[in-house]
């Protein structure tokens, strides 16, 4: 399964990216080295189990960059070698990374890539169900990392689109359009796109099952626009199994972290709903909070937070999410995450030197998109109904269980979410940014054990942490927030009478796609404004 | 605590942690910029980029003619990072002995707003 905003279809198995999502997501991986080792003269010497402090090997590089990066910073590069670089890491990797014990202290000098290098630093312990713990263990380039984090918002048609099979034959469907997007555009009275549409043709071109490169090349061309202003034709299939052909013109658009909300009028009080698909982009502080207040002002009884396409973001804005549901008196004086980092680390926080301080729930806005200090409205619940999936990730996940920490009752709905408990600070060394592991989230009861994620009580899955409410398959028959639509209307039925589903559907009814099959384009943004991509790794 | 110029000199010591308070050295009050024009804004933004120690700086939300705070938002999450610790950067702005200063709340470090005009908040 993948859900992309910008990739590559592949004619049968060209060229995907088990490469790229190693890159990206999965690390180097564990191979051993086979090139001569860097000359040594001159430079540190390796001693099994002594670590110089990072600080001595730190900026010195074999390539020196000079000049200012695209912030304008400075390289701070001076002239050091492969073997320096290697060293900087293996300390690094010692005094910040959160299974440092783990780690096998291999001779830098062996290594002519610190790349390579870095890929064996990292524990290849596995979690309960057999995945690797650490599979968050990657790195970049820094230019391609600062132009990502530094870019605009890019082409497209405001749909988020899901492939669940990327080769013949392909299945690529709409998961959900933006507001306002030319991919919401009502015309001829209806929306251009709606959640579900299975994808025919583009320009003319069988999208389930032309297998020529060239075919593919026009596939990707038109599924993920290289800029504004590109006009592409779409065959589309309804979930009712109309046809239809459309035309949209791309423009650069950022997809909006709360998508939509709604109020469900039920006979027990108004339910309300809301999408929520980010917490990376600082507006989604606003945003959230604007919800917040909107489903105040309606006076709800109870509030279902959609974050099944959720992968994460800004840890504070989530914090602020829980204050918003739980309320002062739940609250307060609680921890919303504590950072568990390394045992060396002491009260410590590794990365910087501080002193570890846990993240509380925040009550105001913090100045991302809500000036500092003001007051947020909250619901003061004792219960939460949460919308997951496999996207379902990390700050998500924070939300979980931190509101679990206090004893806020949290009824997820939906399937597994992904298991990350654990965040890193990316860092740069001579070019490339590296991303390691270095932190556990641990809740107000100190637990942080998801590896495995969350699961409804009644699922399937052995592993996961259980909560209550119901395993339910994404349905695509339904737009988001439809009260008929499966994830939404378990949540009310078990609301109503505590009862789910039956029996419980498969946790999630989606069909793998061969590894290699598709491709996630870096050139094309990396979806900043919705998904973590640590979570589309091969499972 | 430092006071610092914008070339990060320290000029100064002794200066209350917060804005609030006061000092044997005269009274800090909490204040405003009188004008966030785009010339006094580059001030500030010179300033802030200083006390950083980063070239990029991107505000964040509020009205320093105002509030009496400035944020200064972090480097965007990039999509690689699903639990993000980046927290805005907040600094209180505050008059001392005529001279218009920004206070780091978490290290309580102090820079002067040289050439840039502030007014006491009004009580």
């Amino acid at each position: 399964m993948a859900m992309v905003k910008g990739g590559c279809l592949a004619p049968g198995l060209v060229a995907i990216s088990a490469a790229l999502l190693t890159t990206g997501c999965g690390g180097s991986g564990g191979t051993t080295p086979v090139s001569p080792p860097p000359s040594s003269s001159g430079g540190p010497v390796w001693t099994s189990g002594v670590y110089a402090p990072s600080s001595q090997f730190k900026n010195k590089c074999q390539t020196v960059r000079t000049g200012v990066d695209i912030e304008g910073n400075p390289y701070p590069d001076t002239q050091g070698s492969t073997l320096y670089e290697n060293f900087w890491l293996r300390s690094w990797t010692h005094e910040t990374y959160l299974w440092n014990n783990e780690v096998v202290d291999r001779n830098p000098a062996n290594y002519s890539d610190p790349v390579t290098y870095f890929g064996v630093l990292k524990t290849t312990a596995t979690t309960a169900s057999g995945k690797p713990k650490d599979q968050f263990h990657f790195s970049l380039p820094t230019d391609e990392f600062l132009k990502e984090v530094n870019s605009a918002p890019s082409a497209t048609y405001g749909a988020s689109f899901h492939v669940f099979s990327a080769t013949v034959p392909r299945d690529v469907r709409v998961q959900y359009t933006e507001p306002g997007s030319p991919a919401a555009q009502v015309v001829s009275g209806s929306p251009n796109m709606i959640r579900g549409d299975k994808i025919l043709e583009i320009d003319g071109v069988d999208a389930v099952n032309a297998n020529t490169q060239t075919e593919v090349d026009m596939l990707n061309a038109g599924l993920f626009p290289a800029t504004a202003g590109e006009t592409h034709t779409f065959k589309l299939q309804d979930p009712g199994g109309t046809t239809r052909t459309i035309s949209m013109m791309s423009t650069n658009l950022a997809f909006k972290p709360v998508n939509r909300t709604a109020v469900v009028n039920t006979s027990s009080g108004d339910v309300g709903y809301i999408l929520l698909n980010t917490f990376s982009p600082y507006s989604s502080e606003k945003e959230i909070a604007d919800a917040i207040t909107a489903m105040k002002n309606a006076g709800v009884s109870d509030l279902v937070i959609d974050l099944r396409y959720n992968g994460g973001g800004l840890l504070a804005v989530a914090s602020e999410l829980g204050y918003e549901i739980a309320g002062a008196a739940q609250t307060n004086g609680k921890v919303f995450e504590a950072f568990k980092f390394n045992a060396d680390a002491g009260n410590l926080d590794p990365t910087s030197g501080q002193p570890n301080q846990p993240a509380p729930f925040f009550d105001t806005g913090l100045g991302f998109s809500l000036a500092n200090g003001t007051p947020l409205d909250s619901l003061n619940l004792s219960r939460v109904f949460i919308l997951t999936t496999g996207e379902t990730c990390s700050a998500s996940e924070a939300v979980i269980n931190a509101l679990r920490g206090i004893n806020v009752q949290v009824v997820l709905v939906g399937g597994t979410t992904c298991g990350k408990p654990y965040g890193f600070y990316p860092q740069d060394n001579c070019g490339e940014t590296y991303f390691t592991i270095q932190f556990q989230g641990v809740n107000d009861m100190g637990f942080g054990d998801f590896a495995d994620g969350f699961a409804p009580a009644n699922s399937s899955d052995p592993y996961a942490v259980k909560t209550d409410g119901c395993a339910v398959a994404d349905d695509y028959n339904h737009d988001l927030g439809d009260s008929n639509e499966a994830l939404l209307a378990a949540a009310l039925q078990y609301r109503q009478n505590g009862s789910c589903p039956t029996p419980p559907p498969s946790a999630v009814a989606v069909k793998s796609v061969a590894p290699g099959a598709l491709a996630i384009k870096t050139q094309a943004r990396p979806d900043v404004m919705k998904h973590n991509l640590d979570m589309r790794m091969p499972n | 605590m430092e006071l610092k110029r914008a070339s990060s000199a320290i000029i100064g010591a002794g200066l209350a942690a917060i804005a609030a308070c006061q000092t044997a050295g005269g009274a800090q009050r909490p204040a405003v910029l009188a004008s966030s024009d785009p010339e006094t804004m580059a001030k500030v933004k010179a300033v802030l980029s200083d006390a950083l120690g980063t070239a990029r700086i991107e505000l964040g939300a509020g009205d320093p003619t105002q509030t009496p705070s400035i944020t200064v938002l972090p480097r965007p999450p990039s999509a690689y990072e699903g639990m993000s610790t980046a927290m805005p950067t907040t600094f209180d702005i505050v008059l001392s002995g005529g001279r218009c200063l920004l206070l780091r709340r978490d290290t309580a470090a102090a820079y002067e707003l040289r050439g840039v005009a502030c007014r006491p908040l009004p009580r």
